[in-house]
């Protein structure tokens, strides 16, 4: 279920991710590792209780330990304030404006992925370069969450499959194992 | 001086990193009843006994270096820079090398590496200057003086290191000759 992108938006964001992180070999692009989810997730993050900004800890489960990363820590009032800010824009709200205005997040990709087109899924790739360049906030902003969403831990909608960490030879969290001599050194 | 009655301790420190930490633990040693206030969030141990680790650090790049979790927040929070008047209010607004703002200070990720003053570092306008336009001050201590101090304060932090390491440093007379590394 969709949090706060539109199921259109949700193949563009997709698209557009697969743009700035193509798809290279046996490794899939940004499209294929749910950087679209991992956006959603992040524009839709107080739609959770809590809300999904710090995965919790201190172990994933993926090299032993009990998985805790999916228990998202509660938010002190002071994080709150600095999320819904970045997330839902200042919003005229005195609190939120002690350094003047704040454009969110939510807004930059909603009037993003319109100017971007309705046909913009079905241009060929040059033409969507084209209008990504065209639009940097929207552009900026993605490929940051293109990179959260495609290496960061997949608890946070992204990195489909740990598909992202094979990609760039990365291990991932290895807490509590530890890092084996051969992570270390490279030899067994 | 009057002693309230209603007095809920003697002494409240403000901040619990490296120096409010070290201040308290003197303090209580001491027998004196210590508060201590801090802004950040705690995500070491639980406040109340058995204390266990609350479990809140774990290898996670996205909430640790693109989130901010253990602050301060660029966002709320930014540090300034202006080189000069012209630059106006601010050059740059945000993330400069922060350092943690959680229970424990700038501690929570720390590498116990505190460096001493030289000798000399206490005689900078006596034996290196003076320098012309610039207000170089000599202290008003010197490094004998200090020593022992220093000495206290790495044992109480906890600093790790082998003495005479580092020989254009000062031998230390105090403070620790080697630490084991504690396990993590």
């Amino acid at each position: 279920m969709l949090r706060f992108l539109s199921e259109h938006e949700h193949t563009v964001v997709a698209a557009a991710a697969d743009r700035l992180i193509p798809p290279s070999g046996p490794h899939p692009g940004g499209a294929a590792l749910g950087v679209a989810d991992y956006v959603d997730n992040l524009l839709g993050a107080f739609t959770f209780d809590p809300p999904l900004i710090y995965a919790g800890g201190p172990f994933s489960g993926r090299a032993g330990g009990e998985a805790s990363f999916a228990d998202f820590l509660p938010l002190s009032r002071h994080e709150e304030l600095a999320w819904r800010t970045r997330i839902e824009g200042s919003l005229g709200l005195a609190e939120r404006e002690f350094n003047g205005p704040v454009r969110g997040w939510q807004e930059i990709y909603r009037e993003g992925l319109a100017a971007l087109g309705a046909d913009f899924t079905e241009v060929d790739g040059a033409e969507q370069d084209r209008r990504l360049n065209a639009n940097q906030p929207l552009r900026e902003l993605l490929y940051e969450h293109a990179c959260e969403g495609a290496y960061g831990p997949p608890e946070y909608g992204g990195n489909r499959d740990l598909a992202g960490w094979r990609a760039i030879d990365f291990p991932g969290d290895v807490q509590p194992r530890g890092y084996t001599d051969k992570e270390v050194s490279g030899r067994a | 001086m009057p002693e309230p009655a209603d007095r809920d301790c003697d002494a409240v420190i403000i901040g619990t990193g490296p120096a409010g930490a070290t201040a308290a633990d003197v303090l209580t040693g001491a027998g004196w009843s210590v508060i201590m206030l801090e802004k950040g969030s705690n995500h070491l141990l639980a406040l109340d006994a058995p204390f266990d680790p609350l479990g809140h650090v774990s290898n996670d790049e996205i909430k640790f270096f693109r989130r901010h979790f253990l602050g301060p927040d660029p966002f709320l929070e930014p540090r300034t820079y202006r080189r000069a008047s012209e630059d106006g209010d601010r050059l740059f607004a945000g993330e400069v090398n922060n350092l943690p703002s959680t229970v424990g200070g700038g501690g929570f990720h720390a590498d116990a590496k505190l460096p001493r003053f030289r000798a000399v570092d206490f005689k900078a306008r006596s034996e290196l200057g003076p320098i012309e336009g610039a207000d170089i001050v000599d202290w008003p201590v010197d490094y004998d003086e200090l020593e022992p101090y220093y000495g206290e304060a790495e044992r109480l932090v906890g600093v790790a290191g082998l003495a005479g390491a580092n020989p254009p440093r000062p031998r230390p007379a105090s403070g620790i000759t080697r630490t084991p590394h504690l396990p993590a």
